[in-house]
């Protein structure tokens, strides 16, 4: 495809995107028409409808979408650069430990009762990730590089050694604490606030925009690391910079969504399928994907056996699986 | 220094892995449309010797300058401008287009947020055309031959504008046609660009065509150095690879031929 056709997809599918939005904010308990919210959003005359409809709208749904897009678009983001990094197409924004040291975070906080004090949560789980990440960067690091099998390793080990640990506070908690901790571990997005999106903007855009940077060397990285410097790439620094900035989006992901799986892999893989594997297409086309899938699998998580809402780690999973394969097998046979 | 100057001087290289030392002593130097093949037998240090000259490895003593400056003291962008490797081949399922990968090539002069400009484009446009594969850009590379692929890699190094190719067994997977085909296009471009060209390789009677000057190694020190008739010749070669063969002259070229000889009574 060349570039401009790239360029139209990218364009064709933030358009849906926004629709994607839309139309998940109209669904739930309360039905509102895309008019009303748009009216609401957008225009005074919203004021005219109930202000109960208001309060959902602003308060519940509007930030929970956007919160839901934001992450599914990082995580996508977040699992191509490890893919690159890594030359692994296992790879996922959780292969580095990153997952394992939020979600340690993110136990203590629940089982301790910090979790229900403002965002004891997400400070928690976000020092976790934090402490993961520069322990595993430390451990993989041999003269100053660090090679991806020992990166591979370090998190391979760290996430096996941090779930033993989990598992093992969890055995020990109250029913209460157990059930809050195992819904939060499988990815949930029902606690999403004005207040979560503006706190953890910065940090987002700060990584994406690193990533973003980093795209045309992440091209080279595929190559190898060898061919890669024989191309007059920093290959040591930019992996550094790589592994930084997608473990920390990772992280502020995880500290305020839990542990959504398989968005994080499968996304960058399905737009490779369309976009090719150009990491300047493949982010924003990543970003906008993995966005509107999360959506419509975290409305699927609160709608399908509403008013018990499931957690939407499984309907990623869920629906994700079966999608991938047909795009795959489609893909194979043209 | 020469009225042709050396762009890459090898100055007493030693260098090694964890298992000792691979590289004893090499001097080296390359002017530009000069063509210096590196022969010897598997283990002899040709492809580290490569590795250090393009500044991928350092070395424990000695030193490799690039247009008389030690390459550690240039950036790995600035290397790729002057130096540009040709590999054995790439992953035959590397997911992006010929025009893709050849375009990989201008890199080293493209700024952080740069996409390539016209003139990256004219420069990408002449090296398919030189190398003859501008009507595969928009294929991929496990659509192309062995042949096809190396040219691919060859045109890649072009659009780096390098003034030293290095090459390591460009043709070793590639049957014959294939090899002089890859061969004469180094030729050409070594004459029409005066390029340097480092050129390892197992094939003594490639080095022996188409190289100016040949350096012998075995187990990491240079045995000889010369023209290809000085060096390529029966004592030499039955040093360094212990085995027999005749050597005559290639009655077209003047060249030196290599011909293996088998034990006796091999054919009855």
């Amino acid at each position: 495809m060349r570039s401009s056709g790239k360029l139209a997809g990218i364009a064709l599918l933030a358009l849906l995107s926004v629709v994607v939005g839309i139309v998940s904010i109209a669904i739930g308990s309360v039905e509102v028409s895309p008019s009303e919210i748009l009216k609401i959003i957008f225009s005074e005359e919203g004021r005219g409808l109930p202000e109960s409809t208001q309060a959902i709208i602003w308060q519940i749904r509007l930030p929970r979408v956007i919160m839901a897009f934001i992450a599914g678009g990082v995580l996508a983001v977040a699992g191509a650069s490890f893919q690159a990094l890594l030359r692994n197409p296992l790879a996922d924004p959780f292969i580095l430990g990153v997952s394992g040291g939020a979600a340690m975070g993110g136990v203590l906080a629940i089982i301790s009762g910090w979790a229900y004090s403002g965002s004891g949560i997400q400070i928690f789980a976000f020092s976790g990730a934090l402490m993961t990440i520069l322990f595993v960067y430390f451990i993989s690091r041999v003269d100053g590089q660090i090679p991806k099998y020992k990166m591979l390793l370090a998190g391979v080990v760290v996430n096996a050694f941090l779930s033993a640990l989990i598992m093992l506070i969890l055995t020990m908690a109250t029913d209460r604490a157990l059930a809050s901790a195992l819904f939060w571990l499988m990815g949930d997005l029902s606690g999403s606030s004005w207040e979560r999106i503006v706190g953890s903007l910065p940090y987002l855009i700060a990584g994406l925009a690193v990533l973003y940077m980093m795209s045309r060397e992440m091209n080279l990285l595929l190559l190898g690391e060898e061919q890669a410097r024989e191309l007059g790439t920093d290959t040591e620094r930019v992996k550094f910079l790589i592994f930084i900035a997608a473990s920390l989006v990772t992280g502020v992901i995880v500290s305020v969504s839990g542990l959504i799986g398989f968005v994080g892999l499968i996304v960058p893989h399905a737009a490779r399928l369309i976009w090719g594997a150009d990491h300047r297409f493949l982010f924003p086309a990543s970003l906008l994907l993995g966005g509107a899938f999360l959506t419509i699998a975290d409305t699927t998580a609160r709608t399908v056996m509403a008013p018990t809402e499931l957690p939407v780690g499984v309907i990623t999973a869920l629906v994700g699986g079966p999608v991938f394969v047909y795009l795959m097998k489609k893909r194979l046979h043209e | 220094m020469s009225k042709l100057e050396n762009i890459i001087e090898v100055d007493n290289l030693h260098f090694g892995y964890n298992g000792g030392e691979i590289l004893r002593g090499i001097n080296l130097a390359l002017k530009e449309g000069e063509m210096v093949g590196v022969i010897g037998p598997n283990g002899s240090g040709k492809s580290t010797l490569l590795k250090l000259v393009s500044g991928l490895f350092s070395p424990w003593k000695g030193e490799v300058r690039i247009k008389g400056k030690p390459v550690a003291s240039y950036k790995r962008r600035e290397i790729a401008r002057i130096i540009a490797s040709v590999s054995q081949d790439i992953e035959r399922d590397f997911p992006f287009t010929v025009r893709e990968i050849v375009s990989m090539g201008r890199s080293p002069y493209l700024g952080r947020f740069a996409i390539e400009g016209k003139g990256d484009r004219k420069v990408i446009d002449g090296a398919l055309e030189l190398t003859d594969i501008a009507h595969y850009g928009e294929r991929f590379p496990y659509q192309l031959s062995g042949g096809e692929r190396q040219r691919m890699l060859i045109a890649r190094a072009l659009a780096q504008e390098p003034q030293v190719l290095l090459m390591d067994e460009p043709t070793s997977y590639l049957d014959l046609n294939h090899q002089i085909e890859i061969n004469r296009l180094v030729l050409q471009l070594k004459n029409e660009k005066s390029l340097g060209v480092i050129y390892v390789t197992h094939d003594l009677n490639i080095a022996a065509e188409c190289c100016d000057r040949v350096v012998m190694l075995k187990k990491g020190e240079i045995i000889a150095e010369g023209k290809p008739m000085e060096v390529i010749s029966r004592e030499n070669i039955e040093t360094v690879y212990g085995c027999h063969v005749l050597v005559d002259e290639n009655p077209e070229t003047g060249r030196p031929r290599v011909t293996p000889v088998m034990s006796e009574g091999v054919h009855g």
